[in-house]
């Protein structure tokens, strides 16, 4: 774990804007996967088998 | 010459692709490795902590945020975010983020501090410069736009800028909820009421490429903190002066073209304008293959001097510098940022001050021969002067009523002290009051 000091109203705004940053990257990818899976469950055919 | 402190910083600048690119693409000062048995003599005084020795391009005319014009401050923000972004791919970053790492090459910003670069820990989500950029980058413009201060204010009051609380305190709060202030200022300032000080935790992001898409994102952040700053040009008593119901088009074509004459015959190498406006006849010296300082005391033509430049005539670097209260020197033992007077001397060999000099003596009541002394002092060769009568409306406005004795301010005064430097190598009437334009060459000193 990394302690900082912030030392500068800024610099704990830029701690909050990480947080959100990363939230998004998070969704970011959740929402791809679960898209890669959606999508390629609609391209196998009834009959085939899905993993 | 670099300190063991500084020993890492200088690998990572020499060995970065980044830089190698940025240094062909001429956006990063030129660096090289002193061989040691090239080092100066100066290495004795520094003995045994001195590492390695850094020698760099001569970037000419240095400058300083306080003589910039907002566009000119967006510029470098703008040069320092795209080289903080370039540099995350090779697990590097910056270590500062301020003006002061930047000069202007003309209207091209370039990057000169070598050893800002250092190696990042790719899995650490936090550019540690970002509360300084934000000080001095994005908050001036603010302080610009809402509060009228200007960049000399700013930056000679303090080299770091400005702090969200300086200008929460001075903003009114229609202000500070406006959308491009509020990230910078009244958000980090609730904010930071809030944690109330103390130590944060940051846990490391294990996967590196969230490490770096969060960076991205901070950046973009800061690029689009900038933008929100770009204004219109401001208007102020001096952008309408090509304007002909201040001064008739003819007068103004008139003087172009004898100026241009001037200049193309006696081809100055380096070139200070002083009052330069619009940078108008900035541009046209440097057409005629000058390098260009333009000076101006007022911010809003400067800033238009800049904007209005075309790229390819880079050789005009346009400042915001009044010549009856210059720049002084600042930093550390007043030594680290010199003077304008003492960065000018001796720099330029043509002083071109087209109907300025009345504004020293008359508007500013400095007396004449302390005037032509200082265009001796900054000039090695020629002065190319226009004169303004006492009679002529302008000059009569500045006097504020005021008599104006022709021992004070007149052409045979002017000549008889300017006789003191120079000789007088021809003259030009242009316009229809009285107004002459002298182009003048320093006598050889003994």
């Amino acid at each position: 774990m990394q302690y900082i000091d912030p030392g500068s109203s800024s610099l704990v705004w830029q701690l909050l804007l990480v947080g959100l940053a990363g939230l998004g990257y998070t969704l970011r990818n959740t929402l791809s996967t679960l898209y890669r899976r959606f999508f390629s469950k609609r391209n196998k055919g009834p009959d085939e088998p899905t993993a | 010459m670099v300190h063991p402190d500084g020993l890492a910083h200088a690998r990572a600048c020499l060995e970065s692709p980044t830089v190698a690119r940025w240094q062909a693409e001429q956006r990063f000062v030129q660096t090289r490795e002193v061989p040691r048995g090239d080092w100066p003599d100066l290495t004795a005084t520094f003995a045994g902590t001195v590492t390695t020795v850094l020698e760099h391009e001569t970037v000419g005319f240095p400058s300083y945020p306080s003589e910039w014009s907002p566009a000119m401050l967006r510029a470098a923000g703008l040069l320092t975010l795209d080289l903080a972004d370039d540099l995350l791919d090779e697990h590097r970053s910056l270590k500062d983020a301020t003006p002061l790492n930047v000069l202007f090459i003309g209207k091209r910003p370039i990057f000169v501090d070598a050893l800002s670069i250092e190696d990042r820990d790719p899995h650490s989500p936090i550019w540690l410069p970002y509360g300084q950029f934000i000080r001095t980058f994005v908050l001036p413009p603010i302080a610009g736009r809402h509060l009228g201060w200007s960049m000399r204010r700013t930056f000679t009051g303090g080299r770091d800028g400005l702090t969200p609380e300086e200008l929460f305190d001075a903003l009114g709060w229609r202000s500070r909820m406006r959308s491009g202030v509020f990230g910078a200022v009244t958000g980090p300032v609730l904010f930071s009421r809030i944690h109330r000080g103390g130590v944060f935790p940051v846990q490391p992001v294990v996967d590196a490429r969230r490490a770096k898409f969060v960076l991205r994102r901070l950046l973009a952040n800061l690029r689009k903190a900038l933008d929100s700053q770009e204004l219109a040009p401001r208007r102020s008593a001096w952008t309408a002066y090509r304007d002909p119901a201040v001064h008739a088009a003819v007068y103004h074509a008139a003087r172009f073209e004898l100026v241009e004459s001037i200049l193309r015959t006696h081809r100055p190498t380096r070139l200070l304008d002083v009052g330069a406006n619009d940078g108008a006849f900035s541009e046209l010296a440097a057409a005629t293959g000058a390098e260009v300082v333009a000076i101006d005391r007022d911010q809003a033509v400067v800033d238009q001097s800049f904007r209005r430049q075309k790229p390819e005539s880079v050789r005009v670097l346009p400042l915001v510098v009044d010549l009856a209260d210059p720049t002084p020197a600042t930093g550390w033992r007043n030594t680290e940022r010199p003077s304008f007077l003492d960065r000018a001397t001796g720099y330029f060999d043509c002083v071109l001050c087209l109907a300025v000099l009345h504004h020293l003596v008359v508007g500013d009541g400095l007396p004449l021969a302390a005037v032509v002394d200082l265009m001796a002092t900054l000039s090695t060769d020629l002065l190319i002067a226009e004169f303004v009568p006492a009679e002529d409306p302008w000059c009569t406005r500045l006097a504020a009523g005021r008599p104006v004795p022709p021992e004070r301010w007149s052409l045979g005064a002017f000549e008889a002290e300017a006789a003191r430097h120079f000789t007088l190598e021809s003259r030009h009437p242009v316009g229809e009051q009285g107004r002459v334009v002298l182009v003048l060459r320093k006598l050889a000193t003994a």
